[in-house]
């Protein structure tokens, strides 16, 4: 249940001649949820693309024991899912057929029938409220209603129905960036549990407060490099991400959960400083 | 859950139904004898009613053949269309208009120029010079305007604007050159024409047609998942470098067939597939038969009503194809318009 899923060893990547990301070393288990956190710019998703199998990178990323590089995409296509940061409002396509499009790969190659797919993505309609607007074109849709689609479609595209014997992968760029606060409860709880299941959730994610509460462990990268990584309690201190973000921090603990409850302050001078 | 998917019956019914009534339309009309018996007469034997052998040759050898060639190049136009539309993600990105077409016709034309000399002279070695025209536009086109962020549709049809002027400059140098043969030639090769088919010509364009249609339509679900972006379709688990190799592959196989044979004709991938899309939505499983059984009614009824018009004369096809399909262009632009700066 708890080995080791996704190691990273030394891994940098090169944009041009720019390193974006360098120096990262770390061993993601089943069962957990991490989130990435880190400022505009600090390679959140540049980690996430390289762990997506979409970049060339440098040093050694293995998956299940297995060198990325080495996994096709016909493989990985039933083990990971990703969630781009910006979702698509296809003309012509509804919710249903979206979601549907996650089981691409079961289709083509494991014999699924359409009615099979049919059944498979109905509970991830039901899950996340979308039944109703299953017949609903996705140009007709609000943002945090496509995005919602966009994350039942990941889940579908992983769903091997009641047994999982394999770790999957979940790779999310900004979750709850378009939800509301119940939706972005919503979604998070579903990763969450996806994760306790046995699988690997990887999410980057700007709102403190949901990484402290959903997140096993939290990863901050500045300037391209992670700084820090453990479990909210310890990572989320006042200080550190006073440096993180350039911008003062409150953190208290939070009464009945018990962990960091995150608050940003105002500069206390006029001026704000920038590096 | 009752029905997910939108029902893709109906309206593929009624293609096929317009395919139908438009072939036994074009096999039974013309100047020489339009007579609907002429669909019963080839089945008995002897002289019927009238209705005589000179007249069934006609059906046979002269609309026939004409009516077969129709239908594949509307069915693979539409596939095409569907095909370079899908992969630019953009409802504009028609192969007349971004040029592979004209990069086909302006292949075409210098194996029937040059080839006089060096005793090429057959039909596949147009076809196949259209083959190599058609693909490199194609590369051309998709080289210049893709980039990291998939392609970008200005520079798709600003290419296709440069494609079509220099097949329009090659055509017009020929008019320098123009005896009656060659005149009639260039309104072929600009607007497209099906007149004056035979079954001699047909196997070699009709194989490699056959082979793009098939191969588009073997390929459907792959390349349905570009709806949702290259890098998507990745996750989902296309090999997305294969598929777009072979996308252009196919595409210029199906165009280079067609154009060989017809010459430039403009819109029906443009407007099809977008018909299609309307009426049963975007997944390739449910539309392209739909747009397919379209593209060869829409055509075969084209060339009827290019018969039909000026009859007993002829006009070229590419007229009848654009004056249908440029206002919807033009439509589709506005369209397309309103929702960047909705």
């Amino acid at each position: 249940m708890h080995d080791v899923v996704l190691s990273l060893q030394q891994v940098s990547v090169k944009r041009g001649q720019r390193c974006v990301l360098a120096g990262c070393n770390f061993d993601f288990k089943a069962g957990q949820f991490i989130a990435i956190l880190g400022e505009n710019g600090a390679g959140k998703s540049t980690l996430l693309q390289a762990i997506a199998g979409d970049l060339t990178y440098h040093g050694t990323m293995t998956y299940r024991g297995r060198e990325l590089r080495q996994w096709s995409a016909r493989e990985l296509a039933t083990e990971r899912a990703v969630m781009e940061q910006q979702a698509y409002a296809t003309a012509g396509l509804t919710v249903a057929e979206l979601i549907a499009l996650g089981r691409y790969a079961r289709g083509e190659w494991h014999g699924e029938s359409v009615a099979a797919c049919k059944q498979a993505i109905a509970p991830w309609l039901e899950t996340f409220k979308l039944t109703a607007l299953a017949q609903r074109e996705l140009t007709e849709l609000s943002g945090g209603e496509l995005q919602r689609t966009h994350m039942a479609r990941c889940l579908a595209q992983l769903d091997d129905g009641n047994q999982s014997a394999t770790a999957k992968l979940l790779l999310l760029d900004e979750p709850t960036a378009a939800l509301d606060v119940y939706h972005q409860h919503l979604s998070l709880q579903q990763a969450q549990a996806f994760a306790r299941n046995g699988h690997l959730v990887i999410a980057i994610m700007h709102d403190l407060n949901l990484a402290s509460v959903y997140a096993d462990q939290v990863l901050l990268l500045q300037h391209g490099e992670p700084c820090a990584c453990g479990r909210p309690t310890d990572v989320l201190q006042p200080q550190r991400l006073h440096e993180l973000y350039n911008q003062p921090m409150h953190v208290s603990q939070h009464p009945q959960l018990g962990v960091p409850m995150i608050f940003s302050e105002p500069h206390t001078n006029s001026r704000m400083t920038r590096r | 859950m009752s029905d997910s998917l939108r029902t893709s019956r109906l309206p593929l019914l009624v293609a096929l139904t317009a395919l139908a009534l438009g072939s036994a339309l074009a096999l039974t009309s013309g100047p020489v004898l339009s007579d609907w018996r002429l669909l019963v007469a080839g089945w008995l034997p002897g002289e019927w009613q009238g209705i005589e052998a000179i007249h069934l040759q006609v059906v046979q050898e002269i609309r026939l053949p004409r009516l077969l060639l129709a239908a594949a190049v509307g069915c693979v136009l539409a596939q095409a269309g569907t095909a370079t539309q899908t992969l630019c993600r953009n409802p504009l990105a028609d192969p007349g208009l971004i040029g592979i077409s004209a990069g086909a016709a302006m292949f075409a034309l210098a194996v029937i120029a040059l080839g006089k000399g060096l005793g090429l002279t057959g039909s596949y070695w147009i076809t196949g010079g259209a083959f190599i025209g058609a693909l490199l536009a194609t590369m051309l086109v998709y080289r210049l305007a893709g980039g990291p962020r998939g392609v970008n549709i200005a520079t798709v049809l600003l290419a296709g604007v440069a494609i079509n002027a220099m097949a329009g400059a090659v055509i017009g140098l020929l008019s320098y050159y123009a005896d009656d043969d060659a005149l009639r030639l260039m309104s072929f090769w600009q607007m497209g024409s099906l007149a004056g088919v035979t079954w001699q010509q047909l196997p070699f364009g009709l194989l490699c047609m056959g082979a793009s249609s098939f191969m588009l339509w073997w390929r459907r679900r792959a390349i349905n998942t570009l709806l949702l972006g290259e890098q998507q379709a990745q996750y989902l688990g296309v090999n997305t470098r294969q598929l777009k190799r072979e996308i252009v592959i196919w595409v210029a196989l199906g165009v280079g067939g067609a154009v060989a044979l017809t010459g430039m004709i403009g819109f029906v991938g443009l407007v099809v597939p977008h018909i299609a899309r309307l009426l049963v939505g975007a997944p390739l499983p449910k539309m392209l038969p739909l747009a397919m059984c379209l593209g060869a009614a829409v055509l075969v009824f084209a060339d009827w009503l290019a018969r039909f018009i000026v009859a007993p004369a002829e006009m070229p096809i590419g007229i009848i194809t654009a004056l249908l399909g440029a206002p919807f262009f033009i439509y589709l632009l506005v369209q397309q318009k309103r929702r960047l700066h909705a």
